[in-house]
């Protein structure tokens, strides 16, 4: 039996901007949430940490919609959610732990699919990325797939732009010399010629 | 090619070779609340559908009465007016507590999530880890404690009182099938199938399926008796069940949406708002229950919000705000009344009475939760409500 229209609160008009509220989140959610799981899944390594990275970033981000008024910087806010969870995931070592498969069957049940095609190049790379101390990732992430300038990805981390420089230098010259087939283009070409 | 820009494709073709869930509205405001609430978080909701046939109980329905957020009295759970003790059995610390009075105490029920009365004793289980996903279901009966098995935790319950329906992983393993097991009769279930059973419905278990690696969403299903035949249901995730009225609820197959589905026809009935987290359905299949978080607290007057549905049509009935106050999970009293573990900001813990006029009272004496550590998974509630239909 529903209430005349005349006898409606203000809880209900409460209900309605709540409802708003909720939709404008959820058709942020929807157009964002795919991007992030990349940029997560970088930061990872693996989508299921991915998947629980992004959903309590976004998490959080819902809880403080209401005060990020500016939806110009809600990209760069949850930018920053996101880094910001990693790193404190990442301190939490013995979480890490708890990851590990207590005997092989059950890792091998779970053993994740075929990410990323073993064509040489890129999966050597990413091998090497993925051993890039947290710090510098999070700068090859957010400079390099991100395309972010210096001083987006120094807002991000909450680093100064030279600290970020320093983290650019310091991990492509690890790049460089772990991965120097793919990373030198000289040792490129002169593969390619013989 | 530079250096850098053979990074940016890299990076780029590894991120477009991976597939990706798509995490739904519904699992960020869940997910929000725990966060919220101190960062809680549950690996598995209680199935806790508390339906207490209870004879003699009347059916004073007020309806049309709802659609107001009644604000509940505010101030510390103590404050609250005392009423009669649940009449629906419940968990307090090791402590087995049933609708008589009674009080059974066993290690076993410390670690439960869930318990159920069954034959002459309780079958309990436990909460899982990240390392050991599966819980242990236990047996509890004179003074003895004896160990069934492995599988998920939770019941489901027949209006009848007659055997519940719950799930064993073959050898405790992931890797192999496992058992619906329901009194005698035990059903084969394929290998990496992990089941949820929540409820019963006309033609068998309403049980929720996913792969034991967790990697694919999980599906609700029907399983009728002798487990060959598995009736799907156009559901990702279950919620809950009713026998009565042969509905059940859960997340829609768009991963955003909750909704009412009637179990026989797959026919969507009603959509609740994503807003809500759906529990449980009242004895009769009559009503519908949700809890609401309101988001950020900003002062002690914001508090979770129980909500109460048609369950047939959606007309909501009550919405009854609940001030400083977090509630956990959700049982039946009849269609009279709705339990629930409600918590406040000094860790203390009750379970309240929330009924259909509005009023809310408490059930049972407060008491003082365990500790959060600072870091590592937070504790069970001292209170939890047990599995009833």
């Amino acid at each position: 039996m529903d209430r005349p229209a005349e006898h409606r609160t203000g809880t209900v008009a409460v209900a309605d901007r709540r409802d708003t509220r909720d939709a404008d989140f959820a058709a942020y959610l929807a157009a964002r949430q795919a991007s992030l799981l990349r940029t997560a899944y970088l930061l990872t390594g693996n989508r299921h940490d991915a998947e629980d990275l992004v959903q309590t970033s976004f998490a959080k981000l819902y809880l403080s919609w209401d005060k990020v008024r500016d939806q110009g910087s809600m990209d760069g806010y949850v930018r920053r959610i996101l880094v910001n969870e990693h790193n404190s995931l990442w301190r939490r070592a013995w979480k890490k732990r708890e990851h590990v498969a207590p005997d092989e069957t059950l890792h091998a049940l779970d053993r994740p699919h075929q990410d990323h095609p073993d064509d040489g190049t890129s999966a050597a790379l990413w091998e090497v990325v993925q051993t890039l101390p947290r710090k510098a990732r999070a700068v090859v992430v957010l400079r390099y797939y991100e395309e972010l300038s210096e001083a987006e990805t120094a807002a991000v981390l909450g680093i100064s732009v030279g600290t970020v420089k320093s983290q650019t230098s310091r991990a492509l010259a690890a790049l460089r010399a772990r991965a120097p087939q793919t990373m030198n283009p000289r040792v490129r070409e002169e593969g390619e010629q013989t | 090619m530079t250096a850098e820009d053979l990074l940016t494709r890299t990076l780029n073709e590894i991120t477009e070779a991976t597939e990706y869930p798509t995490t739904s509205m519904s699992t960020v405001v869940a997910r929000s609340r725990a966060i919220r609430g101190g960062g809680r978080r549950r690996v598995a909701l209680l199935a806790a559908a508390a339906v207490v046939v209870a004879g003699g109980l009347s059916a004073a329905l007020l309806l049309g009465h709802g659609g107001d957020s009644t604000p509940g009295p505010a101030g510390p759970l103590g404050d609250l007016e005392q009423g009669p003790a649940p009449k629906v059995d419940y968990l307090d610390g090791d402590t087995f507590v049933t609708t008589s009075g009674e009080r059974v105490t066993s290690p076993a029920f410390a670690k439960a999530v869930t318990a159920v009365r069954w034959k002459n004793g309780v079958l309990t289980a436990s909460r899982g880890t990240i390392s050991h996903p599966l819980s242990t279901i236990s047996f509890v009966s004179g003074g003895a404690t004896s160990r069934v098995g492995c599988g998920t935790p939770s019941f489901a319950v027949p209006l009848d009182g007659g055997d519940p329906a719950y799930w064993l992983a073959t050898g405790c393993r992931l890797d192999r099938g496992g058992e619906l097991v329901r009194g005698e009769a035990r059903d084969d279930t394929p290998k990496g199938a992990l089941l949820t059973p929540v409820g019963l419905a006309a033609d068998g278990v309403v049980t929720s399926a996913s792969s034991s690696g967790l990697r694919l969403p999980s599906h609700a299903l029907v399983i009728p008796p002798g487990g060959k035949r598995w009736i799907p249901l156009p559901l990702l995730g279950l919620r809950a069940a009713t026998e009565a009225g042969n509905l059940v609820t859960g997340l829609g197959r768009d991963a955003e949406h909750n909704v009412v589905v009637d179990a026989g026809t797959g026919q969507v009935k009603w959509r609740p708002s994503s807003a809500w987290a759906v529990g449980r359905f009242s004895a009769s299949g009559r009503y519908l229950t949700g809890i609401e978080s309101v988001g950020v607290q900003q002062s002690d007057d914001v508090g979770d919000i129980v909500g109460i549905w048609d369950a047939a049509t959606g007309h909501q009935v009550l919405q009854q705000a609940l001030p400083g106050l977090i509630v956990d999970a959700a049982a039946w009293e009849g269609d009279d009344s709705l339990l629930v573990v409600a918590e406040d900001r000094q860790g203390q813990e009750a379970v309240l009475r929330v009924g259909l006029d509005g009023s809310v009272t408490r059930a049972t004496s407060v008491v003082t939760g365990v500790p959060r550590p600072a870091e590592g998974r937070p504790p069970l509630t001292t209170l939890r409500l047990a599995a009833t239909p």
